[in-house]
């Protein structure tokens, strides 16, 4: 225990049936020292104070009916979305990002990836804004290449969502190729405007399809993934 | 009670992969001339109530609310009241057909390709390695 740490970052991470990447954010995160992740089954009905909620990838009931579509009723999501509408932090990683998407806390719906191909690649992202909490240690235009690992993250949403979305800004990493292109050769599933991953309009809420949380150490073929988690510690300390 | 019928599609404009794909694979099987392939998911529900208008409010709800995801897809549901003629419950839950609904069955299941011992067997003759 180190005293010059009273206070560290809470990261709940609700792990649903079906869930598989609760092990992997727990661990990434237990690589930051200033953070503390734990826990959360999704029958609770007790957050334990988090500074940040993680909605994890993996298969929730069985990605039955729609992906996310039942796991939104988890009785943990009601104060999930409690927490988020009173400015709470909430990222969702892939099926997470699903499952934000069905409770209406972000835009759009997914669907199956073009061509119906499950992607499993690491993939180059473009960095749209940098004034949100998940992505304050980065920049615009930054190019950061996190693993995809999906077969329904077709983001998609009517015109006139869409039409909100551009003009808030409210989409903060794009597909691209290498060099930044956002092109639709470099998109895998046929996202609607290679989107990739956006914010809700209090920029409290993120969902990103990429597993950021699999690229945390050296060892794992990359770090791009701690600079999202970094800026959410980094805000977090700031705030208080 | 009540039995409801639900049909979920993909919205018009919205893209179908699958439907794309199914109408790519059937000019393989030499059916030519098939466009606009969508593919949606079917549901079947018995609903307990006596008025048609309170079941069909709520079979809405469950619609919009679960069943389809209105961002990206239409649904749209048939109820049928069930009594004498249609298919009823016995006591213990088993589906009990009237006995000409289930000739009927019979009669199409004896005419289908799933009957056949190798529904693939006419592969063989169409490709002769």
């Amino acid at each position: 225990m180190t005293a010059r740490r009273p206070s560290p970052v809470r990261f709940g991470i609700v792990v649903f049936p079906g869930s598989n990447c609760e092990y992997d954010s727990k661990h990434a995160l237990s690589t930051f020292p200033e953070a503390e992740p734990y826990y959360l089954w999704h029958k609770d009905r007790d957050l334990q104070a988090p500074d940040v909620v993680i909605l994890p990838g993996g298969f929730s009931y069985g990605d039955y009916l729609r992906t996310g579509a039942i796991a939104r009723f988890s009785p943990l999501m009601g104060e999930v979305a409690a927490f988020a509408a009173d400015g709470g932090l909430v990222m969702g990683i892939c099926n997470g990002f699903q499952i934000l998407t069905e409770a209406h806390m972000l835009h759009g719906a997914m669907l199956r990836n073009r061509g119906l191909k499950f992607v499993c690649h690491s993939q180059h992202l473009r960095v749209e804004r940098t004034d949100t909490p998940f992505t304050r240690r980065l920049r615009v235009g930054d190019v950061i290449q996190v693993p995809v690992n999906h077969n329904e993250g077709a983001w998609t949403a009517g015109a006139e969502s869409l039409q909100q979305i551009e003009e808030q800004g409210l989409v903060v990493f794009r597909y691209c190729d290498a060099q930044g292109a956002v092109t639709d050769e470099a998109n895998p599933n046929g996202a609607v405007d290679n989107v990739a991953g956006i914010v809700n309009e209090g920029f409290n809420v993120l969902g990103m399809m990429p597993h950021p949380e699999r690229v945390c150490e050296d060892v794992l073929g990359g770090v791009d993934g701690r600079d999202l988690f970094g800026s959410l510690i980094d805000h977090v300390l700031e705030a208080r | 009670m009540f039995k409801v019928s639900v049909y979920v599609t993909p919205k018009s404009g919205i893209s179908d992969p699958q439907g794309a794909t199914v109408e790519r694979a059937l000019p393989a099987l030499g059916f030519e001339g098939v466009e606009q392939v969508r593919v949606g998911r079917f549901i079947t529900l018995e609903v307990d109530g006596a008025e048609e208008e309170v079941v069909r409010r709520d079979v809405d709800d469950m619609c919009r609310r679960l069943l389809a995801n209105p961002i990206i897809e239409d649904y749209y549901f048939e109820l049928t009241a069930s009594g004498p003629g249609a298919a009823q419950m016995s006591v213990d839950g088993d589906i009990v057909l009237p006995s000409d609904a289930a000739l009927r069955i019979a009669g199409e299941h004896a005419g289908s390709p799933w009957t056949a011992a190798d529904p693939f067997a006419h592969r063989e003759s169409e490709s002769e390695e």
